[in-house]
């Protein structure tokens, strides 16, 4: 139980880390900041995925959204005209700062009430995955998981085929 | 050695011939120099077709796949063949659109597929993640075919909205389906998040369950335009191409409703089980609220709107309020769920039906169509099938009698009446008549008041249209009209397809 109460505060430490800053995500008005930020929240993610023991999704976490996606972001701001962005994107709540911290105050308050209870039932004693192993995830996805799977990469196409659609009118 | 050769899995075929359509137009485009609306929709036609008959044919009700991710019940099996066929009226709705204004026909009509594809797996789907993705797949597509018009800014903030408020309702469906997932001990099938709200195994998974009901019911909430959530209907509807107008007013509204039943009948009251009732009684007087609030609002609203798509768009949020009261009887559970099903059925056919007519009459008017109510004046003179295809359609939908759209009233509040839902249906009877006025006023200029006098030329000449289009017109309206003095064959015809 000792281990337990350490495993609490991590959560609680990332939790709040991540909703800050993706609270600051939504209230940047620098684009760049903005995305620096959501590449903070994306590692605090992959931290939570680590706590309950799931290694593949914070790998996945790390290597898919904080590496690949973020990167592509980050281009595309800069290539871009970052001024003209900044000038653009505005902020709804003009006076953000106590805003900012009375949310904040509010969710990590819920999440230190509710981390116990998530992480007793659910990390210590129910999903105690006895290996990781890579094979276990493809076979899964391939067999139990084979619906989503393909609607996943049909999905994607659709996103593809739209993007192009979109983009060659310009 | 004997070869064994691969087993046909007909469960799959539906989705997999839905695809390969899509496929076949998206790769054929590059072969093919010239656009060609037409062949691109006669292929879609041919994907949507095979696929019902595929269905009729090799799939028995009750049949399952993909480890029960998948199962045609009777609702769900008969659902899809509704929506294949709404997406056949909408295919051949879309050909005029396309081809007038040039629209990227290949494209489109691959879009246009693949969206029925979710919608077809978003209705037959008992598996969370594959919910979610076919509700995205219709989104995704939807945010697409909404601006496909080069240029056109309504068209452009239609999809935008569209867009940003879809994203945002996904959010609170992905978090509810991800409650749901924690209720049930980590399993994705309704089945077991039945089995743990019947029996939750503590009271932090009931917690769980209860949460993750009310988010995913406002996930559908968003889709199926129901009251607090519908404020993007009425702009994305006018500013979207008319067929894709008509696909998210009538399939992904159907789709939607199928699904709601589908994910909310875990809660259904089986037994006298106190828990259970308990459960219920929150999220039948949530639906309560939704049914009477969608009827009052958007035939309120109905009938303020100066143009047509605006007048459809609330028109179908009025229909969304009549439909929730057949997903609140189907919860409680007092009627027979086959009975409210069958109900839900029938309305859902004549509302495709007649939806379709309208919006393909407007689609067929081209930019005249898609503005003023009053720039329908003298179209019956100008072209009176199509003013009389647009009456009957208009009829149906307020519900006249000798209609579809007054069978699926009937049986649908006959159900109502039935689970002693009074209020409710007086409400609904009220509002039905309130609509005939802003349906009404449509026939009304049709055939009592002249064009203006300035327009001349093309502006007065006939309406041409492609062989498709009337084909597709001709069907909803027959289909409307015959439902609506025959209803007993729509019955039947559920029954034995």
């Amino acid at each position: 139980m000792r281990l337990l109460s350490l495993q609490y505060a991590f959560y609680a430490f990332l939790a709040t880390l991540a909703i800050l800053s993706a609270a600051y995500v939504a209230f940047s008005r620098k684009t760049v900041y903005a995305v620096l930020a959501l590449v903070v929240a994306m590692l605090s993610l992959a931290g939570i995925f680590l706590l309950i023991q799931s290694p593949f999704a914070a790998l996945i976490q790390v290597f898919v959204y904080a590496g690949a996606i973020l990167v592509l972001f980050l281009y595309v701001i800069m290539l871009l005209n970052p001024r003209q962005a900044d000038v653009t994107i505005r902020s709804v709540f003009e006076n953000r700062g106590p805003f900012l911290a009375a949310a904040g105050v509010f969710v990590a308050g819920f999440f230190f009430l509710t981390a116990k209870w998530l992480l007793t039932v659910y990390t210590v004693e129910r999903f105690q995955f006895e290996e990781f192993s890579l094979i276990e995830v493809a076979s899964r996805l391939l067999t139990d998981y084979l619906l989503p799977f393909e609607l996943t990469s049909i999905l994607l196409l659709m996103a593809i085929i739209g993007a192009v659609l979109i983009a060659k009118r310009n | 050695m004997t070869v064994s050769w691969p087993t046909i899995e007909w469960t799959w075929a539906p989705l997999v011939l839905l695809s390969l359509a899509a496929g076949v137009i998206i790769a054929g485009d590059l072969f093919v120099r010239a656009t060609r609306p037409a062949l691109w929709m006669q292929l879609g036609l041919l994907g949507l077709l095979a696929a019902g008959a595929a269905v009729v044919l090799q799939i028995p009700p009750n049949a399952s796949a993909f480890n029960q991710a998948v199962q045609y019940d009777g609702f769900g099996r008969s659902g899809v063949l509704v929506l294949l066929a709404g997406g056949c009226l909408i295919a051949l709705i879309s050909q005029r659109p396309v081809g007038r204004e040039e629209l990227p026909a290949a494209e489109y009509f691959a879009l246009l597929l693949l969206a029925v594809l979710g919608l077809v797996v978003l209705s037959i789907s008992f598996e969370l993640m594959a919910i979610f993705l076919s509700v995205e797949m219709v989104s995704v597509g939807v945010y697409v075919l909404a601006g496909v018009r080069r240029g056109d800014t309504r068209g452009s903030e239609a999809a935008m909205k569209y867009f940003v408020l879809a994203a945002f309702s996904a959010g609170f469906l992905v978090l509810g389906l991800a409650f749901l997932y924690g209720g049930a001990e980590g399993s994705t099938l309704l089945g077991r998040i039945a089995l743990a709200a019947h029996r939750p195994a503590t009271p932090f998974s009931l917690g769980c369950i209860l949460a993750g009901y009310a988010l995913t019911l406002a996930g559908f909430a968003f889709k199926l335009t129901l009251v607090p959530f519908h404020l993007y209907a009425a702009d994305v509807f006018d500013g979207a191409p008319t067929p894709v107008a008509a696909f998210l007013a009538v399939l992904s509204k159907a789709a939607g409703v199928i699904a709601l039943i589908h994910i909310l009948s875990p809660l259904r009251v089986v037994d006298n089980d106190a828990l259970q009732s308990a459960l219920m009684q929150d999220f039948t007087g949530l639906l309560w609220i939704f049914a009477a609030l969608g009827i009052v609002v958007g035939n309120a609203a109905a009938l303020v709107q100066r143009r047509i798509k605006r007048m459809l768009a609330y028109s179908t949020i009025a229909h969304s309020g009549y439909l929730l009261i057949g997903v609140l009887v189907f919860l409680e559970g007092s009627v027979r769920g086959a009975e409210v099903e069958t109900a839900i059925l029938v309305y859902l056919t004549a509302y495709v039906l007649m939806n379709a007519g309208a919006f393909g009459v407007a689609a067929a008017l081209g930019p005249a169509g898609e503005g003023e109510i009053e720039d329908y004046a003298g179209l019956a003179r100008r072209s009176p099938a199509l003013a009389l295809a647009m009456t009957i359609a208009l009829l149906s939908l307020t519900g006249i009698p000798a209609t579809a759209g007054f069978v699926g009233k009937l049986t649908l509040f006959a159900r109502a009446v039935e689970a002693d839902h009074i209020a409710l249906v007086v409400l609904a009877v009220l509002g039905s008549a309130v609509s005939a006025y802003y349906y009404l006023r449509v026939v009304v200029y049709m055939y009592m008041r002249d064009s203006a006098p300035e327009t001349s030329g093309a502006e007065a000449d006939p309406v041409p249209l492609e062989f498709g289009h009337k084909i597709g017109l001709i069907f909803s309206t027959a289909a409307t009209v015959f439902f609506g003095i025959f209803p007993q064959t729509l019955l039947f015809l559920l029954k034995i397809l």
